[in-house]
């Protein structure tokens, strides 16, 4: 058992086969229940067949069987045979399916109506979520190509079909919370990423046979997320030989041009990202090497990602109306390669023991000295990478590698008569990042762009022009010069970067995860199901990383100064710098915990769920704990109610508290190293040499001069070097793990044959977080739950998240070639705090799970509560899909429309000491929202069967059919850097009536910082363009443009 | 480091202690620390023993009076014979490639004034600088940290000697307390010995109620240089505005809030 508990890795939650079926047999005149009755199930997903018999009171129980179409046979003495044929069973469902059966020696005049309509509802559960199956992923035009994993057609964003599901970029973010606070599985063993808990193993829906979602209401079996549960259960083999080859394309040609946001400050248009091509081709094999006992699954695909990034330049008039500067366009390519693979062997050791070995990977590489690269920890997944032409092109570029690895062992077995369960998976994950200059140099190098520091350059106004900073065309020099000598701002560059990349990194990650799960099912006042399981997942990580050239710079001038920022530099006293030349931080952690729980069936009448379960997480550095969060003890309880008594309806309710699992990035970049990490940073303020920093040359080393001393601050002892952060933070000792709470309750009724109509209340409400927090302003971090413990004594609110939805849904399973997806969700979505990622004003996303700059500085507090970023006011979602039997062959048809309201805009204003537009001006939420977004996707397939087993299919998805391209997201930046506002307490947005274009308003309440050795607070100066941002609330990003898809599958 | 065998040795002894429902053994969450990079508000007070040629030279005479001065509407003032203020700037130094090493740097303001620093290349050794090391990593049971005595910080004369020094370390006081001895020897060679009283960060103020940590002064002007939305000073320190500096009193001791338990 100790080899089994080393191999152990960061998994959460369950098995994938543990699918039921249950029921009750009776006699169909007397209505009594009838014993010793022997139900066999038999389905082409399982190996061998499945025999129980029925109990006293007639029950009957196959449990741990894999998603799939099942038979199931009613067979006793004296009694006609009975079957139940056609029921699709979920994975991770429970379905009940009675019968009533006759006895041999009833006469044929007696009539007896026996139902036969399949069951659809699992009348056991009080959880909410969803399976969506092989035929809805084949048939619904889903996974549109683009973004992470996106020509892979990765699993995760198949979950945004389900109410209460939308993406954040990063993922599908669930019931209002972020999604890297989401269990992502494979067979059962979480492939979150260590350090950010995002998908870290985009597996392609090509291997996968279906996907289970939990969004809410789950048993204490499910845990370490406040998000939903993710599951991907991958295809087997079976008892005949199956397998497929095809070819998915994407081609740029067909692609509508993705609109251009505006930009009215800087002569670089925004860029664009249009597809290039995008496509994947590949082929899976299953079978078996011996029939009934051992079978396989072997799956490849390789796949590519080319875009074409566009800019050009424009002209700007006095007041930032643009022109076109003709013949200016700039492309270059950003390209993604990616492998897929997945090895699977299934063996039936006997009828009571299943073991399943499962290997995949999906390793991917992007980024050259030409093209860009993207990276998903950095890259939003949902759109395209973005690429800027606003600098030397190894400034703004990286090579980028990524790879994961999974390895799953899976021994499902039964004892007592299938009575006594337990099921057992043990997990390896394996993660690598890197991102490195485009010219190789690599870390710990001192040449090439390695050892050159990354300058932004951004002094202004007045801003340096276009020729100034890079060479360019003499047509392009006279439509400048000719906008500046007619009293325009010519081409004006407002930010420029030179030099080598910004932080470059190798991160890699282990993971171990051991899942045992025991299963009790015994009769005492009505049928249990109890379940006992302990789960643990142990991880380590190594982060290694560099500045090129030490420092990163910062152009603030005029007069030319250089802001010189050492990350993770040292003061050893006042001035005494220390360097550290590049960062190996190594870190780990171990999550570890257990669950009770039973599932009461009162009587067959009502199910009581009910259960605790109980985490301990402990988070470390190369050698001490850093973080310990013990006693994350979770209550679930809820009851489901069968009114039909006879699995076609049920209410339910459900009320669970639900506990985050913290990623190794806070350890990275807070906590590890005794003294030593990320933090503490140091900067000077440095003259630029004679001849000034040369936007144009790489050499961004070589043209710092002499420190500025007592620059800001003459009064400070410290009159060089300032710093920011701490080395490793305190943690506050009343610390716990990030939770919150929930009720769902709801209903469903089977209005059709395997169709359901449900309508769920859910209500979830953060009760705390963890964040790193900065209560004097940047100098010093804490890590704690704002606003309780150190943070709450000093003033800190609470960090506070509210969600309240109501979803009205109907799901068609697939059957008589229909499959089809109906929802309707109302929410709201309230609080400060906006999740594990946090989306800054302009629409970029600071990616820190729990160390983001939300609670960092006491400006960020005021007016942040209200409506936060991911607030979905109405959220439609229809999906459909028909089979047409022509022949032989056969036509499909599906289409997916979807549509919410914006997102809510809010007033941001620039803080004085991050620099970057992060002070709420007046209540969050409050400057409007970016309009409705609608999207139209559909389907066209054909299959021609060659042979009874030869199928040729050919499929033609288009998304976004109308080219709808609503925005998406706004500039809510209200003033420029060059005026640092401060919030308006309990600001209103009448507040700043007039303030950005009546210089003599006297309804502005807006405050600013004026230069000076105290920083005195004066009425914001309105000088025109000079503060106002005139690109506020003008759109950033849009809805992707129509793609085309084209596949072809051979498949037998 | 730990080799991976023993980690994982010790990641399966806590896993059985995860499922056994402990595990919340006691782990340094804080280690010695001062406020950095913004300059403490020190007050000096004139010790009654104190010898010397300051203590000859008159302030004797004032040790009886008070050392904070209100007038009839409340303004507060430093009694100047009694007792006056400073700037002070402190790092704590740490290095994992020296596990030994702990280090805090102190330099009084005054040094700070006469910037002998050449802006072309930094020192890496100043005299302006006290340096001491503490006595431990992490705080004592009062949740203090000392460091008895200084290396003298001179400069032109002028040498100040620090000894039996102290900074609370809470989950909301990172050093942002500070008490010290201080032998104080100025340009002509007259010593006098003060108790020294900072906190972290200096703030400047009109009134008491300017010394609000923030998020929002009313009065941010007298907000401290690098923090703009007010002062920062930990909220729960009873500081006063003082000679238009935000200052702990003098007469209530040192610490002035008792050991935080969560």
């Amino acid at each position: 058992m100790l080899a089994l508990l080393l191999l152990a890795g960061p998994a959460s939650a369950q098995m994938a086969s543990n699918a039921v079926l249950t029921g009750t047999v009776r006699d169909a005149q007397s209505k009594q229940p009838l014993e010793n009755v022997v139900v066999t199930a038999t389905s082409p997903a399982l190996q061998g067949e499945q025999i129980v018999v029925t109990d006293k009171s007639g029950l009957y129980r196959l449990p741990q069987l894999p998603p799939g179409t099942y038979v199931i046979r009613f067979e006793s003495e004296h009694l006609r045979p009975g079957n139940r044929q056609g029921i699709l069973l979920p994975a991770e469902v429970t379905l009940r399916v009675d019968i009533e059966l006759l006895q041999e020696a009833a006469t044929l005049t007696e009539e007896i109506a026996v139902e036969e309509s399949a069951p659809v509802i699992d009348v056991g559960t009080s959880a909410v979520g969803g399976a969506v199956s092989s035929e809805f992923m084949r048939y619904v035009p889903v996974n549109r190509p683009g973004g992470l994993g996106g020509s892979a057609r990765s699993f995760e964003a198949i979950a945004e079909t389900l109410p209460q599901a939308n993406s954040d970029g990063f993922g599908v973010a669930i019931n209002g919370s972020s999604s890297p606070e989401n269990s992502y599985q494979i067979d059962g063993v979480t492939t979150n990423s260590i350090s950010k808990n995002y998908n870290a193993s985009p597996m392609t829906t090509e291997f996968i046979d279906q996907i289970t979602v939990l969004t809410g209401g789950y048993m204490p079996e499910y845990g370490r997320s406040t998000g939903g549960t993710i599951n991907a259960i991958t295809k087997s083999g079976g008892n005949e030989f199956h397998g497929a080859v095809w070819n998915f394309i994407t081609p740029g040609a067909l692609a509508a041009r993705p609109a251009v946001a505006p930009n009215r400050q800087d002569s670089f248009v925004t860029p664009v990202s249009e597809v290039g091509n995008i496509g994947d081709f590949g082929a899976t094999l299953g079978g078996y090497i011996l029939k009934d006992k051992l079978w396989f699954f072997a799956g490849l695909q390789p796949s590519y990602s080319r875009y074409k990034i566009k800019g050009a330049l424009q002209t700007l008039d006095a007041k930032g109306n643009a022109t076109p500067v003709p013949n200016s366009e700039m492309s270059r390519f950003a390209d993604q390669r990616q492998l897929q693979y997945i090895a699977k062997v299934t063996y039936l050791v006997n009828d009571d023991n299943r073991l399943a070995l499962t290997v995949s990977g999906t390793p991917r590489t992007s980024g050259s000295k030409k093209s860009f690269g993207f990276n998903s920890e950095t890259e939003e997944g949902g759109t395209a990478p973005f690429g800027t032409f606003a600098g030397q092109f190894g400034a703004v570029n990286q090579l980028v590698d990524e790879t994961s690895t999974d390895v799953t062992l899976k021994w499902t077995s039964s004892w007592l008569g299938k009575r006594l369960l337990f099921d057992t998976v043990a997990g390896y994950h394996y993660e690598f990042t890197s991102n490195l200059p485009i010219d190789g140099s690599q870390i710990g190098s001192s040449t090439g762009l390695m050892a050159q520091p990354n300058l932004q350059m951004f002094p202004g106004p007045p801003f340096r022009q276009i020729g100034d900073v890079m060479d360019v065309s003499s047509g392009v020099s006279a439509a400048c010069a000719q906008s500046l000598a007619s009293g325009g701002q010519g081409c004006p560059v407002a930010n420029w970067a030179a030099g080598g990349p910004g932080i470059t990194d190798k991160k890699t990650g282990n993971a171990f995860n051991l899942n045992v799960t025991g299963t009790y099912f015994f009769s005492a006042l009505g049928h249990h199901i109890f379940k006992a399981g302990y789960q643990m997942n142990a991880s380590r990580y190594e982060d290694n990383y560099e500045f090129p050239g030490g420092p990163f710079l910062l152009e603030v001038g005029p007069p030319n100064i250089i802001i010189q920022g050492f990350d993770f530099y040292h003061l050893k006293g006042p001035d005494q710098q220390v360097a550290t030349p590049f960062i190996d931080n190594k870190m780990g952690q171990l999550t570890a915990g257990g669950f009770v729980q039973d599932s009461w069936s009162i009587l067959d009448v009502v199910t009581l769920n009910a259960g605790l379960r109980y985490d301990v997480q402990r988070l470390y550095d190369a050698s001490h704990t850093v973080l310990d969060l013990p006693n994350q003890w979770s209550p679930r309880i809820g009851a489901a109610w069968d009114p039909t008594q006879s699995g076609r309806a049920k209410l339910f309710a459900n009320y669970a508290l639900y506990y985050q699992t913290i990623g190794l990035n806070l350890v990275d970049r807070d906590l590890a190293g005794l003294h030593a990490s990320r933090q503490p940073a140091t900067y000077a303020y440095r003259n630029e040499t004679a001849a000034g920093c040369d936007p144009k040359s790489t050499n961004t080393s070589g043209c710092l001069g002499p420190f500025v001393p007592g620059y800001p601050a003459s009064t400070n002892p410290s009159q060089i070097f300032q710093t920011y952060g701490n080395s490793r933070a305190p943690v506050d000792p009343a610390i716990t793990a990030p939770s919150t709470e929930e009720v769902v309750a709801g209903g469903e009724y089977a209005i059709f044959r395997n169709a359901r109509a449900s309508l769920t209340y859910t209500h979830r409400k953060m009760l705390r977080t963890i964040e790193d927090m900065a209560p004097d302003n940047g100098a010093t971090f804490l890590v704690g739950n704002p606003g309780f413990g150190a943070s709450g004594t000093i003033g800190y609110p609470k960090a506070t998240r509210t969600y309240d939805a109501v979803t009205a849904a109907l799901v068609q399973q697939f059957s008589d070639g229909w499959v089809g997806q109906a929802s309707y969700t109302w929410s709201r979505l309230y609080g400060n705090f906006d999740g594990l990622i946090n989306v800054h004003a302009t629409g970029y996303s600071q990616f820190d799970p729990n160390g983001n700059s939300a609670y960092d500085l006491r400006s960020f507090l005021p007016n942040s509560q209200g409506l936060l970023n991911n607030d979905r006011t109405h959220q439609v979602k229809l999906y459909a899909a028909k089979v047409i039997p022509l022949g032989q062959s056969a036509l499909n048809l599906g289409a997916g429309y979807t549509g919410h309201s914006g997102t809510p805009l809010s007033y941001i204003g620039y803080d004085a000491i991050y620099n970057s537009p992060l002070v709420y001006l007046v209540e969050r939420g409050t400057a409007g929202r970016t309009p409705w977004v609608h999207n139209l996707d559909g389907h066209l397939g054909y299959d021609y069967r060659f042979t009874k087993d030869l199928i040729a299919s050919f499929t033609l998805d288009v998304f976004n059919i109308f080219n709808w391209q609503n925005t998406i997201f706004q500039d809510q930046t209200y003033t420029l850097s060059s005026h640092k506002t401060l919030p308006i307490p309990n600001g209103k947005p009448s507040d700043l009536a007039g303030c950005n274009n009546d210089p003599t308003s006297a309804t502005c309440k807006l405050k600013e910082l004026a230069n000076g050795p105290n920083n005195p607070a004066v009425p914001y100066s309105n000088a025109g363009r000079s503060s106002a941002n005139q690109n506020f609330l003008a759109p950033t990003q849009f809805q992707p443009p129509r793609e085309v898809r084209f596949g072809v599958r051979l498949s037998f | 480091m730990t080799p991976k065998t023993a980690q994982y040795s010790r990641h399966v002894l806590l896993a059985a202690i995860g499922l056994v429902g402990c595990g919340g053994t006691a782990i340094p969450t804080q280690v010695c620390n001062v406020g950095r990079n913004l300059p403490y508000a020190v007050l000096y007070t004139l010790k009654a023993d104190s010898t010397g040629c300051a203590a000859q030279s008159g302030q004797a005479a004032a040790l009886n009076a008070p050392p904070i001065l209100v007038d009839d509407s409340g303004n507060i003032t430093l009694n100047p014979a009694y007792a006056k203020l400073n700037l002070w700037g402190e790092e704590a130094y740490y290095d994992d490639a020296i596990p030994t090493l702990k280090q805090v740097t102190v330099r009084p303001g005054e040094f700070a004034g006469i910037a002998n620093i050449d802006p072309a290349s930094p020192p890496t050794t100043d005299n302006s600088l006290a340096e001491g090391d503490w006595t431990d990593f992490t705080p004592d049971s009062q949740q203090l940290c000392t460091v008895q005595q200084f290396q003298p910080a001179r400069n032109a004369g002028v040498v100040y000697r620090v000894s039996n020094f102290k900074t609370l370390n809470t989950p909301y006081s990172f050093g942002w307390q500070m008490r010290a001895d201080l032998t104080y020897t100025d340009a002509a060679g007259c010593t006098a010995q003060y108790d020294v009283l900072g906190v972290y960060p200096a703030a400047t103020c009109r009134t008491t109620a300017d010394c609000n940590p923030g998020p929002i002064s009313d009065n941010v002007a007298y907000a401290n240089s690098s923090n703009p939305v007010g002062t920062a000073i930990t909220g729960n320190f009873p500081v006063k505005c003082i000679n238009n500096y935000c200052l702990l009193p003098a007469a209530n001791g040192f610490p002035q809030v008792g050991p935080w338990t969560p």
